[in-house]
């Protein structure tokens, strides 16, 4: 390197080319390039170099800049207007919440289904379904009572009784009385003794009690005393339509029980039917005193294995069958004066 | 220039107006303010650019980027540097990293300029830096292939060096000025032009040999 390429010379140089130089380092520099010519060649080349640098004319800005500026501007003021609300601690949170509540529904859904279909299986089987089937409770009409099977739709359409399958059980209790004030006071006790009076609708010699059937089968024990007392007393079942009554003649208090002990109003109603043959039958055996009626004759004919004497089929007596329980059940006590 | 442009550039002509009151009503919402700032120095951002960053469009761009900058952050600017010093520090950040991010601009060939077409450019560039006197440096400055020769030579010295010289010989910025476009000391801008001018210096004998 030549003294004149040294940093400092052209550092010296540089600022000297520019004007930013003290006066004494001015004056120092002039002196050196009076005495040193590689010096002042340097100073030359700078200079020329300086010169050809400033002649470079300016390139001017493309046309359309301004323009461009504004648009530029213009989306950074939208984007500053509508900034990254996914990123915003509200769009967070609502994303947050989002993401909970779908691994919730994951969750809860799969299990929810899991559950309904482990109920389904484990579940015991009730009566869902409109079904007819008659369990025999008593030791009477065990091994009469027709088995029926899940009805059928079209079946059911047509049977009277499917329609009380959810309906509940219905009766009306009639006593035919020589002394109805008698019988009634009897009635009333029974009501006051087993704490009916809040289900109970009083009315000109007839009672309307609605109440779980256990409750009705506590107060035919109460009201056997009345049956002495009457002449003759009837029973009428009652479905939901017209159709689907049954009156029962001669009812006796254990046949009210059996017909409130039964799981539904179909099977109440279905051994109601029963009850009713098989009283008109005993009132026309021979045996019983009676004489067969030609009606008597028919139903034994449709029932072979009708027993006569239902106490003697069942030399054991069975355990008493569990008070039926679920709806309410409505027994209405009507006195009839004779 | 656009019509509009020009007629804009025609009304600052008429009307001189101190940076420091347009830069005041600017803040205050004064968007014809701002226009004229723009028009001001548009083409004095975008030469000091292409000249740093040595490529058109990339200087387009970051021009456009810079008054967007500055019209982000002009009610942040509080005077304490003259409104033209602030203006060009950001402008040359933004180029800095511009060239950072980009493949390093000293790799730029000057093989191009070998080519036949650069030879009577470089004969001419070559008696004039042998003191030969042949030419006005304004008419050789107009040659294209000249100043293609000297944009890829910039092209060639370090970031700080060809900014430096750049905003000095191009530019025409007092030294002060660029220290405080750069942040830098006086002293420092002293050695770095220095640097840069001998740099420079080599690389043109070097291109020119």
């Amino acid at each position: 390197m030549t003294r004149s390429g040294k940093p400092e010379i052209d550092e010296l140089l540089s600022a000297y080319l520019d004007g930013q130089l003290s006066d004494r380092q001015h004056t120092e520099v002039k002196r050196l390039l009076r005495n040193d010519k590689e010096v002042a060649e340097r100073l030359n080349q700078l200079g020329q170099q300086k010169q050809l640098l400033g002649a470079m004319p300016i390139e001017t800005a493309p046309v359309g800049m301004l323009d461009a500026i504004q648009a530029s501007l213009e989306r950074q003021y939208i984007l500053q207007r509508y900034p990254h609300t996914g990123r915003s601690a509200a769009g967070a949170r609502q994303l947050f919440t989002r993401r909970l509540l779908t691994a919730a529904a994951m969750l809860i859904i799969p299990a929810g289904i899991l559950a309904l279909v482990v109920y389904m299986i484990m579940s015991p089987a009730t009566p869902t379904t409109p079904t007819a089937k008659v369990e025999p409770s008593g030791p009477i009409l065990t091994a009469n009572l027709p088995k029926q099977g899940p009805l059928p739709r079209d079946r059911m359409a047509n049977d009277p009784a499917a329609d009380t399958a959810f309906s509940p059980m219905n009766f009306t209790l009639i006593f035919k009385t020589p002394e109805p004030i008698l019988v009634d006071s009897l009635l009333k006790k029974a009501i006051f003794n087993h704490s009916l009076f809040n289900a109970t609708v009083p009315n000109l010699w007839s009672y309307t009690i609605t109440t779980p059937p256990n409750s009705l089968i506590e107060l035919m024990q109460d009201l056997r005393a009345a049956w002495p007392k009457c002449q003759g007393t009837e029973l009428v079942a009652f479905g939901r339509t017209v159709h689907s009554r049954v009156e029962v003649d001669r009812i006796t208090p254990d046949q009210i029980v059996q017909l409130l002990q039964q799981p539904n109003a179909v099977s109440a109603l279905a051994m109601a039917k029963n009850l009713s043959g098989f009283n008109a039958v005993v009132a026309g055996v021979p045996s019983y005193g009676m004489t067969r009626t030609a009606a008597c004759e028919e139903w034994f004919a449709e029932n072979p294995e009708m027993p006569v004497r239902p106490d003697l089929a069942a030399p054991t007596k069975p355990a008493p069958a569990k008070p039926a329980e679920g709806p309410r059940a409505t027994l209405h006590i009507v006195i009839e004066p004779q | 220039m656009s019509s509009q442009d020009a007629v804009v550039q025609k009304q600052l002509d008429n009307i001189s107006i101190d940076d420091a009151v347009l830069v005041r009503r600017c803040q205050q919402g004064d968007s014809s303010a701002l226009t004229r700032l723009i028009v001001k120095y548009q083409d004095r951002i975008y030469n000091t650019i292409l000249k740093i960053c040595g490529n058109p469009d990339d200087a387009a761009e970051l021009t456009q980027e810079t008054f967007v900058k500055v019209i982000e952050h002009m009610d942040s600017f509080r005077g304490s540097s003259t409104f033209y010093t602030w203006m060009f520090r950001i402008a040359v950040n933004l180029s800095f990293n511009h060239c950072r991010r980009r493949v390093k601009i000293a790799t730029v060939s000057l093989d191009d300029s070998g080519s036949s077409e650069f030879g009577s450019a470089k004969a001419q560039l070559g008696a004039w830096l042998a003191d030969e006197r042949v030419a006005d440096p304004a008419f050789l400055a107009e040659n294209r292939e000249v100043i293609h020769i000297l944009t890829q030579c910039l092209a060639r010295l370090d970031d700080d060096h060809r900014v430096a010289v750049v905003l000095r010989d191009i530019e025409g910025m007092s030294y002060s000025e660029i220290a405080e476009a750069l942040e830098v000391e006086l002293g420092t801008v002293k050695s770095r032009l220095s640097r840069a001018r001998a740099q420079l210096r080599e690389v043109l004998e070097t291109a020119l040999q």
